[in-house]
């Protein structure tokens, strides 16, 4: 192929390349967008330990709700860090979590007897900074 | 004693090089208009304390005056010629020096001449026209305030100022507080503040894209319910040909018996609001606001207004 054509069918392409780079762009922008900053994971979630595991990327929330979900009238023991907020009646716990930072952050639960699988439930809610918008995540073991 | 001091010192008069002062405006690119407001006076004012060689003005101005202008204010007082002030280390120019100097304009040597005018012209003519078409430095401001708050009670109030990049920026924000309301704590602390007028000035330096002022302000306990409170302000640029930038956003609150973080007000602070405060007001570091009692309530059922006591009853 001469250089010349060579040219001419690099010149015909070149729309379709450019449109196709575009299409990429915005794809990869909007999952970088719709990637969660915070997630979550239980790292033991039966017997008298609950144990939950939450990972935070950049940029990082500045405040965390944590809420989580037990048996009605549940006893608990010792938390870690402390909750802000516990109505044994209803079994729902609450954390406010400030200054979060990048990272992982590991939460447990000791209780005073101890739960089968499955029996709890959990909740994260930000305020995502990069669009201000109100982001609740379920959790489950 | 004290007072009468502070008195007299008030009204202390001092005389300023008025040409000294508007070389050391000009050399630093601040307006007229950025100095008066700076000082708290007229453009007129200012105008004539340069176009005098020596006017006496009061020491408090004069202190105001040489913080805009970035110099000591010795650097701007009338200097009191001394008869013996000569000057010792200045070499001493021997006549015969110069007998051996080449005529100025020897044959040939006007070509060069020509040249160094006219570079000279050029040079002038370069910067007239990119000082001429200089595009305007803008900033845009925005105050962030809640929507209502109870007579007597303390809420924020938040300016953020942007530029459209990081460069460096002196700026002034003028904020005039309504008429019955008080301020409660100010960061970064005010750099003037006349407390009669109700007005806060912050004079600001860096190069920072976004800055932010705070304050935490209180109407007085005679305001009645359901009065609404205006404020207003704007950001003056010591350098730009836009005058003042209005502080756009949030401009009035309504005094009702419902907490400020409560903007919906339904009697609770859910974790939309809570998550609210944290990330808008509490990143201004040092802001002394009441979050503990936001806590509370965030942490309880509900809460509602105790007129006789003057404060919020929590529901546990």
């Amino acid at each position: 192929m001469g250089r010349k054509k060579w040219c001419e069918v690099m010149l015909r392409r070149l729309p379709g390349v450019a449109f196709l780079c575009l299409l990429w762009c915005v794809v990869m922008s909007g999952r970088a967008l719709a990637e969660d900053l915070v997630s979550c994971r239980y790292l033991q979630s039966a017997g008298s330990e609950i144990v939950l595991e939450v990972e935070v990327l950049a940029p990082p929330p500045p405040t965390l709700i944590v809420v989580q979900h037990l048996p009605p009238g549940t006893p608990i023991g010792k938390a870690s860090p402390r909750y802000k907020r516990y109505d044994r009646a209803s079994g729902e716990a609450k954390w406010l979590l400030k200054g979060i930072r990048a990272g992982r952050l590991i939460m447990s639960l000791q209780l005073e007897q101890p739960l089968a699988a499955g029996a709890i439930s959990g909740e994260i809610r930000y305020k995502d900074p990069r669009t201000g918008g109100m982001v609740t995540m379920r959790m489950s073991p | 004693m004290v007072e009468t001091e502070a008195f007299n010192s008030s009204l202390a008069m001092v005389g300023i090089d008025g040409g000294r002062v508007r070389s050391l405006r000009e050399g630093k690119g601040l307006t007229q208009l950025y100095v008066a407001t700076a000082v708290g006076v007229t453009t007129d004012t200012i105008s004539r304390w340069e176009n005098r060689r020596y006017p006496s003005i009061k020491k408090e101005n004069a202190q105001k005056l040489a913080e805009a202008l970035e110099v000591n204010l010795e650097e701007i007082l009338e200097q009191q010629p001394s008869p013996d002030a000569e000057s010792p280390d200045l070499p001493v120019i021997q006549e015969s020096s110069f007998s051996s100097a080449k005529p100025l304009f020897s044959r040939g040597s006007w070509l060069w001449w020509l040249l160094i005018l006219g570079g000279i012209v050029a040079t002038g003519l370069l910067w007239w026209f990119f000082r001429a078409h200089q595009l305007p430095v803008t900033v845009t401001a925005s105050r962030i305030l809640p929507a209502h708050s109870p007579v007597g009670q303390p809420f924020p109030v938040i300016i953020v100022v942007a530029a459209p990049q990081a460069e460096t920026l002196s700026l002034l924000v003028k904020e005039t507080l309504p008429a019955g309301c008080r301020l409660v704590s100010a960061v970064p602390p005010m750099t003037v503040i006349d407390e009669q007028g109700g007005i806060l000035k912050w004079l600001s330096k860096g190069d920072s894209r976004q800055r932010v002022f705070a304050y935490m302000a209180v109407s007085d306990s005679n305001r009645g319910l359901g009065e609404v409170l205006r404020f207003r302000g704007d950001v003056t640029l010591r350098k730009g040909l836009s005058d003042e930038t209005v502080i756009q956003g949030a401009d009035s609150l309504v005094l009702r018996n419902f907490h400020w973080a409560d903007t919906n007000a339904d009697g609770l602070v859910d974790d939309e609001e809570i998550l609210s405060v944290y990330d808008s007001v509490s990143v201004v570091e040092g802001l002394d606001f009441d979050r503990n009692l936001i806590d509370e309530i965030w942490s309880g059922k509900g809460y509602r207004w105790e007129e006789e006591n003057r404060a919020f009853a929590i529901m546990p």
